[in-house]
């Protein structure tokens, strides 16, 4: 492919990529009070928008331990000193917790107030500081709540196998942010779907990753996996955090000999139920399971038809005419 | 509350009334100077299971409230409603640390457990002090637990309240009544002869739920005063004298609180589930509260057993915005 064929150059790319703190920085070094303010607003906003989405799967799945699997299942899935522990592993204290609840409700809170009113003094230290108080506590915010998932499906998991935990995830499927997000998403311009797939991963995330260009799709590679990769690297090496895997190579695996619990909504989200609702997997993964330490991709093709037969054989779906 | 079972070989006789309200501690300390290592054994591990079933039976009852905002308001009530950091942040005051987090997920699952195992230990070697440490362990433990989710409850019921008004706060508690533990334990508890419903009584307050109380017997009835309330009157004093717990109170003085405002949210589901829901499905309040409300200390407050449990007050029933039933010849639950 030639570079004229390209849709971005390497330098594009590059910026697509960008983590919020350097776009911030940026921001700030431009001088543009309110194109600065406007930066910081949305930067929130993206690692606000994941945790909410966090928390209405979480949600998701715990209607449906209470819609199909009843009260008494319910109550045991109900672990209060569990939430508040995994809290506790993350590094979280009383104030960041409080802080949290704040941040992660709008932007109605004491740190955006601060960061807004640094900005507008132009004070880029403190505004920096600011910024960077709101991005750990989110990231916190974030992991826990995906730590919180991974524990919630685990346990449906241990309770009914695998096929309970396929359940789950396809319940929350059809009624979560997905079931509008992946339509959306497939209508868009190719370019713009994978810059918003490029900003959620790196400011959303807090993925660490590089974008290559080929003919017919860009490959996302995770340098740092802000979501299941970081969860293997700082949870799954501590045996005391007690999250589970699945170990029954198959579809939900994508045939590999053991996933997280997380990794495995890749396989049954992201391509089986995606399959089914838009024709594609979206994104398609090449997921490196629990050895996976940053070094995983995710596809994103121009022409979602054209994706590859091999993303819908890993789990055991046949693509449509092939 | 259910009481059946927890008192344990109980007579007719209520005995001496003093005998009755040890703490889970003093009657520990007894059973093992009196009984020795295996006995004192046999009395941790039964105070452990009563604890943790009760603690359970919150548990239950906070799933119960998740169902109601399911059935009133579907997901995104429930989404809305959803407090992952709030309850780190309510077991962080409650002054849980990693490893008190881990054991009560343990202890909580059930009878297999690091304490219990202590338990067994200390009596295979014969270990007087190692029974005592295990038991210690496990008396500060499971009152955390306790404490942690009356609060956890507390809290959402609380947001219910906050968003749906006293209304919505009764509407909750009545449809976990329905469903929950009250609707069998509750009848079952009126039908005990009386000596043995207060002794049970007795067993579940001051060890279940920590409480310090003194019993008199009145004739008729029973005046448990509460020196201090383990449930109610140790969250008044211990949260609400310190705003940054953030626990709502009802100001409106109504049959939620029997008509004594300000109450506490929990302090609330006396009104509602002792009181309306037990007239309402049994015929009687049970027990019947008489609660001072929102206060900064942990005691002074007094509940009442009346031997004949249909011979309570009209104005124990008014006081709910209930009209005392017209008994019928034959006594017994509903009667």
């Amino acid at each position: 492919m030639t570079q004229a064929e390209r849709s971005f150059t390497e330098a594009e790319l590059a910026e697509l990529v960008v983590s919020g703190q350097e776009r911030l920085e940026r921001a700030l070094d431009g001088g543009d009070v309110a194109a600065a303010h406007e930066v910081a607003t949305g930067l929130i906003a993206a690692m606000r928008a994941f945790c909410t989405v966090y928390l209405d799967w979480l949600v998701l799945t715990d209607d449906y331990v209470l819609d199909e699997l009843g009260h008494e299942a319910h109550v045991r899935v109900t672990r209060p000193e569990r939430i508040a522990e995994m809290a506790v592993r993350t590094g979280m204290s009383l104030a960041d917790l409080v802080a949290g609840q704040a941040l992660v409700a709008g932007p109605d809170n004491d740190i955006e107030r601060n960061l807004g009113a640094a900005i507008a003094a132009g004070e880029r230290d403190r505004a920096l500081e600011q910024w960077l108080e709101a991005e750990r506590i989110l990231r916190d915010v974030h992991d826990l709540r995906r730590d919180a998932i991974s524990d919630l499906l685990g346990q449906i998991y241990a309770e009914y196998g695998a096929d309970g935990l396929k359940a789950a995830q396809m319940y929350a499927a059809e009624r979560g942010w997905w079931k509008e997000s992946m339509p959306h998403d497939f209508e868009l311009d190719p370019a713009v779907r994978l810059e918003e797939v490029a900003f959620m991963l790196t400011v959303g995330a807090f993925s660490d990753l590089y974008v290559t260009e080929h003919d017919d799709r860009w490959i996302v590679h995770q340098n740092v996996c802000g979501n299941c990769g970081r969860q293997v690297r700082d949870r799954y090496r501590d045996g005391e955090w007690g999250l589970r895997t699945l170990a029954e190579p198959g579809p939900m695996t994508f045939g590999k000999p053991e996933l997280t619990i997380y990794q495995t909504h890749l396989a049954v989200i992201h391509h089986m139920y995606a399959i089914d609702l838009v024709g594609a997997p979206w994104p398609s993964f090449n997921c490196i399971g629990l050895e996976n330490e940053g070094h995983c991709e995710l596809v994103v093709y121009k022409d979602p038809a054209q994706t590859s037969p091999e993303f819908y054989d890993m789990v055991g779906m046949a693509k449509p005419g092939s | 509350m259910s009481l059946v079972g927890v008192g344990g070989g109980a007579g007719t006789d209520a005995g001496d009334l003093d005998a009755l309200v040890g703490s889970g501690a003093e009657r520990f300390e007894a059973t093992l100077a009196g009984g020795g290592v295996a006995a004192g054994a046999e009395m941790a591990l039964r105070i452990e299971t009563a604890r943790r079933d009760t603690s359970n039976r919150y548990r239950a009852w906070a799933a119960l409230t998740e169902a109601y905002l399911f059935e009133s308001g579907g997901h995104r009530r429930r989404v809305a409603g959803a407090r992952v950091e709030r309850t780190a942040e309510l077991a962080l005051r409650s002054g849980f640390d990693l490893g008190s987090l881990a054991l009560a997920s343990e202890v909580s699952a059930g009878p297999v457990n690091p304490i219990s195992e202590a338990v067994t230990e200390a009596v295979r070697q014969g270990d007087k002090a190692g029974l005592r440490e295990a038991f210690m362990r496990g008396d500060q433990l499971l009152r955390r637990i306790h404490d942690f989710r009356c609060d956890l409850l507390s809290d959402q019921l609380g947001a219910i309240y906050r968003e749906e008004g006293p209304e919505g706060l009764e509407a909750a508690m009545l449809f976990a009544a329905a469903r929950g533990s009250w609707k069998t334990s509750m009848p079952a508890d009126l039908a005990l002869e009386p000596n043995r419903r207060l002794r049970e009584l007795a067993f579940f307050l001051t060890v279940c739920a920590h409480f310090r109380i003194k019993f008199t017997d009145e004739g008729e009835r029973w005046q448990i005063d509460v020196l201090e309330c383990g449930r109610c009157g140790r969250q008044c004093r211990d949260r609400y004298t310190d705003p940054d717990w953030g626990l709502e109170v009802v100001r409106v003085p109504g049959p939620l609180t029997f008509g004594r405002p300000p109450m506490t949210i929990y302090q609330t589901h006396m009104a509602v589930i002792h009181h309306q829901f037990a007239i309402d499905e049994f015929g009687t309040p049970w027990p019947v509260f008489d609660c001072r409300g929102f206060r900064d200390d942990a005691g002074g407050c007094r509940m009442l057993v009346y031997k004949d449990p249909w011979a309570a007050p009209e104005e124990v029933f008014a006081a709910v915005g209930r009209q005392k039933p017209v008994r019928r010849a034959t006594a017994g639950p509903g009667g």
